[in-house]
């Protein structure tokens, strides 16, 4: 007997079985639909654990344990900074300075003291005459872009974010992503704020000279640091603050190693500020290793909030579990209902197998068409599904990131995972399909009939 | 020329003792129409699915052209060696009587196009005194009498050596019994197949060459013949 016959006698059957087919569709649609839903529910969830760890790095506290203890150096952040353990580094050098020839904003008129009197006399006077010389972030931020048009065009919303690792967030004003830095390019450069450029009438291009103590074998000595301006940056106006040097906009900006290096062998007074977060809590004995190796004093305990990570992270990470879960028990049901379903539709069509074996058709034949008559009616029942599961999956997944605080993520089924659905939609037919014919054709046709009869 | 032959044939269903068909042996020639007879539940239709090759025996042998139904493909056999039609239709219900027809030629191979299988089955079914509005119906919504007729259609569709029916007339009135009747005699006489009809109809025998009667499991030529010529 040709094979065709058997298709085109499958083909015409979808039609003939309207009803019943229609049924079989609707319960294969409604899991399909359920199925891509479950899984978008999944990736949008995935996203989200993606996006909370590499924002929440667990950072790591480097705690001294005397008081005596000295400080890490600027190469030690440096050093420590490169371990593969992290997610992110945030190195800071500052130091507070002064100068004879530019005033602070909100500094006290006429009133520009000498370093070593304002130190001895600390939160004195020159607390209102005191800039902050920092260096750190910059050297990435700086960096990335063409100075010093970008800088000057460039509106930093968010002045916290100079503070921050490097962030593919910085942008230029006309939203094109600032180029990548190059360490050292920006030696004894700064940017300073455009209020602190008004009041000292700065332009880009400008040298500036400020004064700076460090302390060398217990004694303060002023050091003289001499900058040139390569950027002004817009600024918010200032609030009031009860020091200047806390102003913000009172910052003058340089890349880390510019400040690092202002103190020399044997002197200190530049703080050095690292926070380091690991990408995992896990990591923090392997980081302690490393970071030991390279130097770190066993004066320094290394720790990191573990717990407060966990608070964080944890109920994103179980949402994400039970999204896994719901979508395997998704998948369990769908095979289950599938298959049982497919058993009974053959079940029922016994009478049916049991004249086309009558007239001569053979087992395999039998079973080919009504394979055929599944896949079609699934492979019509997926492509409606995977429609209707796309349209639902962007409007659950924007409501679930939104609940998170998150970026909205653009939800969709790759080919492939489509391609898998379909697979094991086809597959789970089939299976169920055949075992059912395998077992009412292992009859002889006259068995099946008188059953049926 | 034989064209089946049964040898020490023997069957009991699945779970019971007794043989429902106790050493039947017989032969059938081509060109013949042979009657079968006997009382209800004697095993005439159990008889009828052997020799279609719908179920196999438990013991002995059917032979068509001299080959064991064992040993040859039966469902080959049955899509284009044997026509058959059963006491109870066994038609597709869902589909129409027409189609009945030519999916059934379909299934044989025979070698006609979509539209020479239509009108192929549409004369068949005239012929047999299903016209063509019917013939367009779903079986489902045919009377009893339609779908004996469908199934008639459907068993000489493919123009099989052997044509097995199973009480063929049993739901014609005794106008379509006649034509049905005279169109096995010429698929027998005229064609040269053989016939064999399972029967309780005295116009059946009447018209057959042969009659066996089936009775205890066994199988006795001649004994209608016999209760013809004593007018019973």
């Amino acid at each position: 007997m040709p094979v065709n016959c058997a298709i085109e006698n499958a083909l015409l059957n979808i039609l003939k079985n309207k009803s019943r087919n229609i049924l079989l569709g609707v319960i294969t649609f409604v899991i399909i639909t359920a199925e891509v839903a479950g899984m978008s529910i999944y990736n949008a969830s995935g996203t989200i654990v993606k996006e909370f760890k590499a924002r929440f790095g667990s950072e790591v506290a480097l705690t001294p344990l005397k008081k005596s203890a000295e400080g890490i150096t600027a190469e030690q952040a440096i050093a420590f900074s490169e371990s593969e353990c992290l997610l992110s580094t945030d190195i800071n050098s500052s130091l507070t300075c002064r100068s004879d020839t530019l005033k602070a904003i909100g500094q006290t008129e006429g009133r520009s003291p000498n370093i070593i009197q304002g130190r001895e006399n600390y939160g004195g006077d020159l607390s209102n005459a005191a800039m902050r010389l920092r260096g750190g972030q910059f050297d990435k931020i700086l960096a990335e872009g063409k100075l010093p048009a970008i800088l000057t065009d460039v509106k930093f919303w968010n002045r916290s974010l100079l503070a921050r690792a490097a962030r593919p967030a910085f942008r230029a004003g006309n939203n094109d992503p600032i180029p990548s830095f190059k360490v050292g390019q920006y030696k004894n450069e700064c940017i300073v704020s455009s209020e602190f450029a008004k009041l000292n009438q700065l332009a880009v291009g400008d040298h500036i000279s400020v004064q700076a103590g460090l302390f060398e074998s217990g004694t303060l000595v002023e050091t003289s640091i001499s900058l040139t301006i390569v950027g002004i940056y817009v600024s918010a106006p200032s609030a009031a603050y009860p020091a200047s040097y806390q102003n913000p906009n009172n910052e003058i900006i340089a890349d880390f190693n510019t400040v690092a290096s202002i103190q020399k062998e044997g002197q200190t007074g530049v703080a050095v500020n690292a926070t380091y977060c690991l990408k995992s809590p896990e990591l923090l004995a392997l980081f302690e290793e490393e970071i030991r190796s390279k130097g770190l004093s066993p004066d320094f305990s290394v720790t990191t909030d573990e717990a407060g990570y966990r608070r964080l992270v944890g109920p994103i990470e179980n949402l994400n579990s039970v999204s896994l879960a719901f979508l395997l028990m998704l998948f369990a049901l769908g095979v289950a209902v599938m298959a049982l379903v497919s058993m009974l539709a053959i079940r029922e069509r016994k009478y049916e197998i049991g004249v086309l074996r009558a007239m001569g058709m053979k087992k395999g034949q039998v079973a080919l068409g009504l394979w055929v008559e599944t896949a079609a009616v699934t492979t019509v029942c997926f492509a409606l599904g995977m429609l209707a599961g796309g349209l639902l999956s962007q409007p659950i997944s924007d409501t679930l990131l939104a609940a998170s605080g998150s970026i909205p993520v653009s939800v969709s089924i790759s080919p492939l995972t489509a391609l898998e659905i379909f697979a094991v939609a086809i597959v789970l037919a089939s299976i169920a399909g055949f075992v059912s014919v395998s077992q009412i054709t292992k009859y002889e046709p006259m068995k099946i009939l008188m059953e049926r009869n | 020329m034989t064209c089946l032959e049964l040898k020490s044939v023997s069957y009991r269903y699945g779970g019971a003792r007794d043989l429902v068909l106790d050493g039947i042996s017989a032969s059938f020639e081509m060109g013949k129409v042979y009657a079968i007879t006997g009382e209800s539940g004697s095993g005439k239709s159990t008889l009828l699915s052997l020799m279609s090759g719908l179920d196999i025996c438990g013991s002995g042998d059917i032979l068509y052209m001299g080959k064991s139904l064992r040993d040859i493909d039966r469902d080959a056999y049955r899509a284009k060696s044997a026509g058959v039609v059963f006491q109870s239709f066994n038609l597709l219900l869902n589909s129409t009587a027409l189609y009945n027809v030519t999916l059934s030629m379909g299934i044989s191979g025979i070698p006609l196009d979509s539209n020479g299988k239509k009108m192929a089955a549409q004369a068949l079914l005239e012929k047999v005194g299903v016209n063509s509005a019917t013939a367009s119906r779903k079986v489902l919504k045919l009377s009893g009498g339609e779908q004996q007729r469908v199934g008639i259609a459907r068993a000489l569709s493919h123009n099989p050596d052997v044509v097995i029916a199973d009480e063929p007339t049993g739901n014609l009135d005794a106008e379509t019994e006649s034509a049905i009747l005279k169109i096995f005699a010429d698929v027998a006489h005229g064609d040269g197949k053989c016939v064999i009809l399972v029967t309780h109809s005295e116009s059946v025998t009447a018209m057959a060459d042969e009659v066996f009667s089936l009775c205890d499991g066994k199988l006795a030529y001649g004994e209608a013949k016999r209760e013809d010529e004593f007018g019973l």
